[in-house]
């Protein structure tokens, strides 16, 4: 039998913790009334924080990765965009990921939808700008069908080219509460369509290492991919001065926003099962 | 002796129930909890990523630290509470809107009951203080 402190038993010290125990809980205690000001309060302050994220006046951190998230947009607009693949580069799940980053994006209505594994189905659909309709009836992802028409869906088609000009420039991107603009974005991808709509500068034959060049995108410190991996000497580069697509849907296992990013008309839904670009809208 | 123990069991829970904020622990921790998985990334990138990365282990981890300070350390219930109220407002802007809001909003509510757990006047005491303002 050993003896601790005071000369006590193990099972002394046990015998003594369950009395105070006993003691402690036959006091009347508990959650007061004053917790639901308190409450309201927080939530007061995150409504807020809520509302000047809305109004372009707060910044937000917003990064995934190695978790799937669909990303569709009515427009990207992107001013230096640079992508690399390496053997390294890829998922959780071993699949084959393309690194894309862009220094200047400006998006006609942003819907990110991201599948959380809980022990029951979920997901979070991530609104901001207008609205982005679904184009092609839930085949976004279907490379066997063509593209989705220019700006997207035709009903959206008149508001969306509404905010584009002749040369393919979104216009008031900083001020149109229906714009998403963002800089320093980076996109872990495996899959990628829309309807090219201008490229211009494409360059095919650089290496991955030459993308983050001053003379290429310059996009400042590439972040560690979903393989562990930044661009690498002999990998595959490819760079374009301007990107723009219409109808773009990105299957995504990593976004970072480096930079910041404002989120006008911000909405997010949390909701049970499997929802698509259908509830984009 | 199995029905033994587990009766025991189960008074000595609820002895560690009722002594302590639990229930806003326990909200506290799940929301730290939840802001982490919204936000896991391989421990490496988070290391070496930057504040991008990291924001999520940082406050979710600390909600979770802070709700088990509050079970475990009872005494410490205000400044658990008060800092883990603090965290789960902060998570909204630097870890992906709190967990997409729910984070944010649990850790509130747990903190909340945190923050707002202690004494409560005697059931008996309570019912002569409203026959004595009804004789008033």
């Amino acid at each position: 039998m050993q003896h601790g402190r005071e000369g006590l038993t193990f099972a002394d010290r046990c015998r003594r913790a369950r009395a105070r125990l006993l003691a402690d809980a036959a006091r009347r205690r508990g959650t007061r009334i004053r917790a639901v000001p308190i409450a309201l309060g927080g939530t007061a302050m995150v409504g807020a924080m809520y509302g000047l994220v809305s109004a372009n006046l707060l910044a937000v951190n917003f990064t995934t990765m190695d978790s799937t998230a669909a990303i569709y947009t009515n427009y990207l607009e992107a001013q230096q965009a640079a992508g690399f693949m390496a053997p390294g580069t890829s998922t959780a799940g071993g699949q084959v990921a393309a690194e894309l980053g862009i220094k200047t994006l400006n998006l006609v209505g942003l819907c990110v939808i991201k599948q959380q594994s809980t022990p029951f189905a979920m997901s979070m659909v991530l609104t901001a700008g207008m609205p982005v309709p679904d184009p092609t009836g839930g085949n976004a992802f279907d490379t066997s069908t063509p593209p989705p028409s220019p700006y997207g869906s035709s009903a959206a088609a008149g508001t969306v080219s509404a905010k584009i000009n002749a040369a393919g420039q979104v216009l008031n991107p900083t001020t149109d509460p229906d714009i998403v603009h963002g800089d320093y974005g980076y996109l872990n991808s495996q899959l990628l369509t829309a309807y090219g709509f201008q490229v211009a500068g494409l360059d095919l034959g650089i290496t991955a290492d030459q993308v983050n060049g001053p003379s290429y995108a310059g996009i400042g410190n590439w972040p560690t991919g979903g393989g562990g991996r930044t661009p690498t000497a002999g990998d595959f580069g490819i760079y374009a001065g301007q990107l723009n697509l219409s109808g773009t849907a990105a299957n995504t296992y990593g976004l970072n926003l480096q930079g910041s990013i404002s989120l006008p008309n911000l909405r997010i839904r949390v909701r049970p099962g499997a929802l698509t670009q259908a509830d984009c809208s | 002796m199995a029905t033994k123990a587990r009766r025991e069991a189960r008074i000595l829970f609820a002895a560690f129930r009722r002594s302590r904020p639990f229930w806003g622990g326990l909200w506290t921790i799940v929301a730290g909890a939840w802001i982490v998985k919204v936000m896991s990334f391989p421990l490496g990138i988070a290391l070496n990523g930057g504040w991008s990365y990291s924001a999520g282990y940082v406050v979710g981890g600390s909600l979770i630290v802070f709700g088990v300070v509050a079970w475990l350390a009872p005494n410490y219930r205000m400044l658990a509470g008060v800092v883990a109220f603090l965290l789960a407002i902060a998570a909204f802007p630097v870890a992906d809107l709190g967990g997409y809001l729910v984070g944010s909003l649990l850790g509130i509510v747990g903190s909340s009951m945190i923050i707002a757990w202690g004494d409560k006047p005697a059931r008996l005491e309570r019912g002569r203080r409203r026959k004595r303002t009804r004789a008033a």
